[in-house]
């Protein structure tokens, strides 16, 4: 997908990674805040644990269950096809640096909303979403540096490969994060 | 094994099984050395990240 991206052969490493963490802190900090404002902790905590074994016994098992949740929605190639290359950058940066906006093949991305709602508080929430979409923006940018500066000589069966790959990860991560979650409810439920 | 390089001798979903086991022991365990804090689901989550924001070139 990234691979699709054109950047440029000169694209400037340190302007790209700022178009992609920049929108993706702002919205992330907005969603801290947002998903803080109710006290809603312990039935976030609770979500957190279900989400994470349902998705992570199926990312793991690699059975076919619920999709991940997200949107199917993509950026129309008309909002970048003849576009100067800095408002390509920017329009992507802004619309894949947090995430939200296209599509997400792996569960993983709706447990940070979760753990974003189980901060229990604003200050620390924000706090939390704010690094959340730091990293993602970071290494959405990194993913996009890499195909850029190597052109994509994999076949499709290579990429499905690696995303299964990427999926099994993804799972035994949700299942480490249901067992953090499990515990911080047995402590403090 | 293509899910994770795995070449031959231990049946696939035994090996899944143990993974999954270990991964939520992990969690668990960390959670619990943790006193229940959410530094370690915050700092699972940041792998999360990371790892979500990366691995999404990857998608077909």
């Amino acid at each position: 997908m990234a691979a699709d991206l054109s950047v440029g052969r000169k694209t400037r490493p340190l302007g790209l990674l700022a178009a992609y963490a920049a929108p993706a802190v702002a919205v992330w900090a907005l969603a801290g805040l947002l998903a803080n404002l109710a006290p809603i902790q312990p039935a976030a905590l609770g979500l957190t644990v279900a989400y994470g074994i349902y998705y992570g016994l199926i990312e793991t098992s690699g059975r076919p269950g619920l999709p991940a949740p997200g949107r199917t929605w993509q950026v129309p190639s008309q909002w970048v096809d003849n576009t100067p290359r800095w408002q390509r950058i920017l329009i992507w940066g802004a619309l894949l640096g947090p995430g939200f906006a296209t599509r997400n093949p792996y569960a993983g991305f709706g447990l940070l909303v979760l753990v974003v709602c189980s901060a229990g508080n604003i200050r620390l929430g924000v706090a939390l979403a704010t690094t959340l979409g730091l990293l993602h923006g970071l290494a959405r940018a990194a993913a996009l540096l890499r195909d850029s500066r190597h052109v994509a000589a994999t076949d499709y069966l290579d990429l499905v490969a690696r995303s299964m790959r990427w999926r099994t990860i993804d799972g035994l991560t949700l299942l480490a994060a249901a067992g953090a979650a499990t515990i911080t409810i047995v402590f403090h439920g | 094994m293509a899910i994770l390089g795995w070449r031959e001798g231990i049946p696939l979903p035994l090996v899944k099984v143990a993974l999954a086991t270990c991964a939520l022991s992990a969690g668990l365990t960390a959670g619990w050395l943790a006193s229940g804090g959410l530094a370690v689901l915050a700092a699972t989550a940041g792998v999360v990240a990371v790892m979500n924001g990366y691995s999404k070139a990857y998608s077909p």
